[in-house]
């Protein structure tokens, strides 16, 4: 059984809402933003990146020498994702300068960073699929961790942008997070399944999960409450309630790190001992 | 070809004594929490009788180690003779290796924080000595050996519950135990 | 600045290993096997890995100790002239008192196995007559069973095993007991030696032999009768046998009208034609070796058991053969001096020097119960060094009840051991890298001087300084009081030990010679190979008169081991583990949480236990917690709890040890041995309840 890794946890879950923003902001800007919102929203995403970095060091045993990671792109996965999320950071930076011109260049740098930042994604994402780990050794690891980008960025968007923006807008977003709750869901239906009927190690992944009360709140924060909260804002498409949205924010949120925190506990290394 | 040294067991000779692992932690002067070798009781039961032994393990000094695949630092290291190494000096202690060895063979230093493991003390090895677990073994179970010339006719190697584990190729092999009659 | 000085690991082991250590500045660094030496060979046990945490030990006494009340724990450090005073009064006033030093009683014994440990019996021979604990709680019955059947006790040197084809390893372990014979072992089981393990369970040892023969414990020697048996039927008996054994048509007689190998094989477990392959192929194999293990023997038919065995051994002609015999131990090579106060020992199978003639001798194995019973006078103090009874020994309630009657109790020790919560006044003593010693093995032929490397830790002081200083203070209140020296160098003591008979031994022209280097005696590696035996008619004695007279038949027989009550319907066995020896535990320091009882799924089953579930051991004297954990391999009606030591605050595993005595003992070591695996248990589920679980039908 694996240990909560709370610095990782809190930096991949913000790292991917940071990034999942910038994405939103780039998609959404097709028609240009409100730069109030944009300004809000590119903060928020600084903030959060910024946040998820400082996180990413407590994991580290000697953070003072973390610049030298980033030495063995060839074959490390880890150092690919210090590369990328340090690119990202110096992207959205870019990006910053840009918001703050008349005429800058937003959506292009909004389109860099976010792309920077959804490699950093996927390396992170890729360092976990070990053999050693039946539990991550699959595509469902990288799916994950794309899947809390894409909600937690529609999501944390559509709480910044209820007042500015259009109604098409919002639905496009509620559409989203809709969609990535679903595969969510169902991807890890399918998951469990491939978990419990794989090997030992699964099997015990499995029970982990099963038996843990942090499992099951997950279950009704990361899935149930959002679906059942989603479900009023379709049908009341013109009037959006701040609160209800910030609720939505907060408890998917919730559930994302919790998700994450299993996705570390429930880790079972595979034991060699025997000889055939 | 390049060389590669590895372990080779006896599990005829392997009495589960411990000596190897205590000489290992005696002169490397691992804190009472850090192992590099441990030594587990295997027991197998078929109706032809039973097989009661031991395998003493450390790293295994694969040829293609995980550990320096996603180290993000470089800090480990193959040798010409196939010790794979590691320099605490460029290891930040990110436990990439710690969660991704199939064998657990690195563990993170409980003072220094960072990643450490068993280095096949290739220092003595290379001063033409032995390393300290083969000095200690009372029984000639634990071996050096080149393992590009050993014949693998009657040597098994550790059995990985997923064909991708192979991946590593571990340069460890076992002469397996005979079985008892009960 | 770095040092290097040889040592002999002190502990009673088969192999008493050669070591050297390195210290820097006078600390110790490390430890090593002495390469010199060809038995042990430069390698050692985890347990001498660990000495060097032993000395150092946070847990190890340093000073000496005054307890107020016993088993209090309430201890002040005193000075060692307050303590030798004590000590001093109260042996003067007890001997003013009753009129003798009788009141005064030493039970010591394997704790450190070297010589100059004896000066604890030459003290108190210095002081006059005195209640001694005599013979040995190990090897009593086997010791005399080979005594009885060759005329002394000794054993081929354990190279020999070497040149063996056929290897059987009878009730011995090896490979957690005397680990450096298993190399030798494995060397001939490569070219090809085949290698036989008997045991009640598949022991460590069994588990890498090529065959494994699961006896019913205490039946061994009937199987040996019945393979005697086949010997005869199947022709199969050294044709030299008239020529150099005595009685032997005898016991053919006995084994044609008494043994049968069907009715044998229902009692020992091991299935007829089993027993006929094996005395085949131990018949036709030369040459053949058996070793015979210690656990056999401690059944109340225990020396039975190995006079069968040596018989087994005689009919094939496997005695005297290079590489074959029946090998158990020997005492050879202990011709020491005695410190100066009596004869040289008289090879004596246990290490009690020093004894005054008109010493009390009670048995060790009853030294509770005989200590109580003692009036005229009764025994008022006791010095426990090198023992640790209350942990060890058979009858702790008696043990407890004598304890508590005591007027005085001095413990002389490394730590505060469980015997050690009893004591008055606890004196720290030193370490086999403090002290000087010289030791000789009961297994192999080398004989070694321990020199000390570092000083002595805290105040602690060796065996010998303490009896010195106690003899001086008894000298200084009253002058003539202890004829023990009371002052002298060790290293010159230890000089003096080495006999002129060892001297001849070790072909040394002065003693100092034994400085250098451990030496091996010489000795013919065969024993016996001129079959020239040390018995009264010169001959291997299938039939005795010393048996005779010692009260036993004079055949090798069999008497069965006694039968478990039915409140108690559980063979308790209590082998040695690797990782402990006695109430030693490896690492120091590392006592276990609580003690594992290994035992059959099936019995577990049948009392509804699970693997991991806690229960308890009982019988009429007292109760254990345990722990279950599985081994197929034990049978239904056994269950085994390997030995270390417990908790203080736990009931420890000896509470279940009543002193059955083994059947011999006497004639070589003083008393009967310890029958310790005639102890019977049930098995109760813990739940609160103290209701015994039958099994279910």
């Amino acid at each position: 059984m694996g240990t909560v890794e709370w610095p990782l946890v809190l930096f991949t879950v913000l790292g991917e809402t940071s990034i999942g923003i910038l994405l939103a902001l780039w998609w959404l800007d097709r028609t240009p933003l409100d730069a109030g919102l944009y300004r809000k929203a590119t903060l928020t995403s600084g903030a959060l990146l910024g946040l998820a970095l400082v996180a990413s060091l407590f994991h580290l045993g000697h953070p003072e020498a973390a610049y030298r990671a980033l030495t063995h792109l060839g074959s490390s996965w880890l150092s690919r994702e210090i590369l990328f999320f340090v690119l990202a950071a110096l992207a959205w930076v870019y990006l910053f300068l840009q918001i703050s011109r008349p005429n800058g260049q937003r959506r292009v740098a909004a389109g860099i960073a976010g792309l920077l930042g959804l490699f950093g994604i996927v390396s992170s994402a890729m360092i976990y699929v070990l053999p050693r780990v039946p539990a991550w050794n699959s595509a469902q690891t990288p799916l994950f961790f794309l899947l809390t980008t894409g909600l937690l960025g529609a999501l944390s968007l559509l709480f910044l942008g209820w007042k500015s923006l259009s109604p098409a807008q919002m639905a496009g977003l509620m559409y989203w997070s809709l969609g990535c709750v679903l595969s969510s869901l169902f991807s890890y239906i399918l998951y469990f399944s491939q978990l419990t009927g794989m090997s030992p190690e699964g099997l015990a992944t499995a029970q982990i999960l099963t038996t843990s009360p942090l499992f099951w709140l997950r279950v009704i924060t990361n899935w149930g409450a959002p679906l059942i909260l989603l479900l009023p804002l379709f049908k009341r498409k013109r009037s959006f309630n701040p609160n209800l949205l910030l609720t939505l924010l907060v408890v998917s949120g919730i559930g994302e790190f919790l998700g994450r925190a299993l996705f570390y506990l429930s880790a079972v290394g595979i034991h060699i001992s025997a000889l055939k | 070809m390049l060389k590669q040294l590895g372990f080779v067991l006896d599990a005829n000779r392997c009495l589960g004594c411990g000596a190897c692992a205590k000489a290992c932690e005696l002169n490397h002067h691992l804190p009472p929490s850090l192992v590099w070798r441990t030594i587990r009781k295997v027991e197998d039961v078929t109706p032809e009788g039973i097989r009661r032994f031991y395998l003493s393990t450390a790293c295994n000094h694969c040829a293609n180690p995980e550990c320096l695949r996603v180290c993000p630092r470089g800090a480990y290291s193959k040798r010409r003779n196939g010790i794979v190494t590691h320099s605490p000096e460029k290891c930040t202690g990110c436990k990439s290796c710690v969660v991704s060895c199939p064998f657990g063979a690195p563990k993170i230093h409980p003072t220094t924080g960072k990643a450490c493991k068993c280095q096949l003390c290739y220092d003595r090895i290379e001063q033409g000595s032995t390393p300290y677990c083969l000095t200690a073994c009372l029984t000639g179970a634990l071996q050096l050996r080149e393992i590009h010339t050993l014949a693998l006719d009657n040597l098994t190697r550790l059995t990985a519950p997923l064909p991708s584990l192979r991946l590593t190729r571990p340069s460890v092999y076992f002469l397996p135990p005979r079985r008892v009659k009960l | 600045m770095l040092a290097k000085h040889q040592h002999i690991c002190p502990r009673n082991c088969y192999d008493t290993c050669s070591l050297i250590s390195t210290t820097y500045n006078g600390v110790l660094l490390s430890v090593e096997g002495n390469p010199a030496h060809d038995y042990t060979k430069g390698k050692l046990c985890p347990k001498a890995m660990s000495d060097i945490q032993k000395v150092y030990s946070p847990s190890r006494i340093r000073y000496p100790m005054r307890q107020r009340h016993r088993f209090s724990g309430d201890w002040e450090r005193i000075s060692w002239d307050e303590a030798l005073e004590q000590i001093a009064r109260t042996i003067l006033r007890l001997k003013r008192t009753h009129g003798s030093t009788l009141p005064l009683a030493l039970n010591k014994y394997s704790g450190n196995f070297g010589a100059l440990h004896n000066a604890m019996e030459a003290l108190f021979s210095g002081i006059g007559p005195t209640t001694r604990a005599i013979g040995s709680p190990c090897w009593s019955a086997g010791v005399d069973a080979q005594t009885i059947d060759f005329g002394r006790f000794r054993c081929s040197s354990p190279l020999d095993m070497a040149h063996a084809k056929l290897i059987w390893l009878w009730g011995v372990n090896p490979a957690w007991t005397a680990i450096h014979q298993m190399p030798i072992i494995f060397d001939a089981m490569e070219r090809g030696t085949t290698v036989v393990c008997f045991d009640t369970h598949l022991s460590a040892t069994a588990a890498r032999s090529h065959r494994f023969i699961q006896v019913r414990p205490g039946t061994d020697g009937l199987l040996a009768l019945a393979m005697g048996k086949v010997l005869a039927e199947e022709n199969l008996l050294d044709p030299d046998l008239p020529n150099y054994t005595l009685g032997y048509h005898d016991f053919l007689a006995y084994l044609d009208s008494e043994i049968r190998v069907e009715r044998a094989a229902t009692i020992t477990g091991v299935e007829a034609d089993t027993i006929r392959d094996l005395a085949r192929e131990y018949g036709q194999t030369h040459p053949a070796c058996i070793w015979a293990g210690f656990g056999l023997q401690r059944y109340t038919n225990g020396g039975q058991t190995l006079r069968a065995i040596d018989a087994l051994g005689a009919l094939a002609g496997h005695i005297g053969e290079k590489g074959g015999g029946v090998q158990y131990g020997h005492f050879e090579t202990w011709k020491f001096s005695g410190l100066g106060h009596t004869e040289p020992s008289q090879a004596k199978a246990n290490p009690v020097v020093g004894k005054n003639p008109s010493d009390r001798a009670l048995n060790i194995n009853k030294f509770a119960a005989a200590a109580l019973a003692c009036t005229e006078p009764p025994v008022r103090m006791l010095w426990l060094a090198g023992r640790n009874p209350l942990s060890q020994d058979a009858d702790l309630h008696l043990w407890q009840k004598l304890m508590n009657q005591l007027e005085f109790i001095v413990v002389s020790d490394l730590f505060l051991t469980r015997s050690a919560a009893a004591a008055d006044i606890f004196l720290p003593v030193t370490t086999h890298y403090e002290h000087w010693d010289l030791h000789a093995s009961y297994w192999h032929y080398w004989v070694g001087v321990n020199e000390p490397a570092i000083a002595p830790v805290g105040e602690s002081k060796s065996d010998l300084e303490i009896a010195w200083r106690v003899s001086a203070k008894l000298n200084e209140l009253e002058p003539g009081s202890c004829t023990f020296p009371t002052s002298g160098s060790e290293k010159e003591t230890l000089l003096r030990e080495l006999s002129p008979e060892l001297l001849r031994l070790l072909r040394l022209q002065s003693p100092k010679e034994i400085l250098l280097q451990p030496l091996k005696a010489n000795l013919p590696p065969a024993s016996w190979a001129q079959r020239q035996f040390a018995t009264p008619s010169g001959r291997f004695e299938f039939r005795s008169e010393k048996a005779v007279q010692a009260g036993f038949p004079a055949l090798p027989s069999y008497s069965p081991p006694l039968s478990p009550p039915p409140e108690a319907p559980l063979r308790l066995l209590t082998p040695h583990h690797s990782s402990a020896l006695n109430s030693q535990s490896y690492p120091p320091d590392t006592i276990p949480n609580g003690y594992t009882l290994y035992v059959n799924p099936e019995l577990a089953e049948s009392y509804g236990l699970n693997e991991g579930a806690p229960a308890e051991i009982a019988n009429d004297l007292g109760a254990v917690r345990v722990r279950l954990a599985f081994d197929l391999s034990i049978p239904r009606d056994v269950v085994i709890v390997y030995q270390h030591p417990a908790e203080l605050k736990d009931s420890c595993l000896n509470v279940l040890l009543r002193s059955h005595t083994t059947d011999m003992g006497t004639i070589a070591t003083g008393a009967p041995g310890l029958a310790l695996n005639e102890t019977f248990v049930c098995l109760r589920r813990l739940t609160g309840s103290v209701q015994r679980l039958s099994p279910n039908p």
